[in-house]
């Protein structure tokens, strides 16, 4: 089964219409606020606050969403279920694999949307 | 002196109004629709009529977004008014929500489910509990993927129910069905 891509920018465009500059406003307001928001989520993971945990694991779904990055969006999800529930229960492994996905993401933003966009 | 506010209130929208926006940068025209809005919203907060709506032609329907994500306020107040006839409105904060809706009376309403002040459910059972806003028409958004969401908030009033992130063409449809 092939890996599913980190990044879907065309389904980026479909959602936003065509509007290739909003596309790219975005881009660049991922990159100024996804540390944030990730530092959030390992926040609650050390703090072991499950509705902190679920709040902040959700926000960053959202963000992720946005780009289509289904392989971190489901990693998120899992996170966001976990604080759902009231539970932080290997959630620490759960992040680590997010911050590497979502590290990946912010490189491939920059290379297939701001700078080609320029 | 809070008819002198609202007046100059009314002249800084009027004068906002005139600003030609197709040359601007897509920042520069964000911040002109944030800045019409906050004119019209100390318009209608003193108590004058909801500016925005008033100065609009009548076949623009007015949404008010509440939704504490700042992308999706970004990027619908710039493409709903380009693919519909919206004027839209924001909101980071359900709680000043429904004292909004009673002020500025939108079309409808397009919530998030899951905000830290206040979920989309508990608003939106507040909005239907109040005789001035139970019939406000209201669109939940929600990225959360739990069936019984869905269940609870269709079977709580909201007109509709949209998966995020969301499809701008998808979203205009359903708001001009829900409006007719």
């Amino acid at each position: 089964m092939a890996a599913q891509r980190l990044l879907d920018l065309d389904g980026v465009r479909e959602r936003l219409d065509n509007e290739d500059e909003l596309v790219a406003e975005l881009a660049r307001h991922f990159i100024e606020r996804a540390p944030g928001q990730l530092a959030a989520v390992e926040a609650a993971v050390e703090r072991a606050d499950a509705k902190a945990l679920e709040f902040a694991a959700h926000s960053f779904k959202s963000t992720l969403a946005i780009f289509g990055a289904f392989p971190a969006v489901a990693i998120a999800q899992a996170l966001e279920d976990l604080g759902h529930a009231g539970k932080v229960d290997g959630a620490a492994v759960k992040f680590t694999d997010l911050a590497t996905l979502a590290r990946q993401l912010e490189r491939e933003i920059v290379s297939t949307i701001l700078e080609q966009m320029r | 002196m809070t008819e002198a506010v609202k007046q100059l209130a009314l002249r800084l929208k009027a004068k906002l109004d005139e600003v030609q926006d197709r040359d601007l940068s897509l920042e520069a025209k964000l911040l002109l629709t944030e800045a019409r809005t906050i004119a019209a919203e100390i318009t209608a907060t003193l108590g004058g009529a909801p500016a925005v709506l008033a100065g609009q032609p009548a076949r623009k329907r007015s949404v008010l977004i509440v939704d504490d994500d700042e992308d999706v306020q970004r990027t619908l107040t710039y493409l709903l008014p380009k693919r519909g006839a919206f004027e839209v409105f924001t909101l980071s904060d359900p709680t000043q929500a429904i004292a909004l809706i009673k002020a500025r009376r939108p079309d409808i309403v397009l919530m998030d489910l899951m905000m830290p002040q206040m979920t989309g459910f508990e608003l939106l059972q507040r909005l239907k509990a109040d005789p001035e806003t139970s019939s406000v028409k209201v669109l939940i958004g929600s990225s959360r993927s739990y069936d019984k969401d869905r269940v609870a908030v269709l079977e709580s009033g909201a007109h509709d129910f949209i998966a995020k992130p969301y499809n701008v063409p998808e979203l205009v449809l359903r708001l001009n069905h829900i409006l007719g």
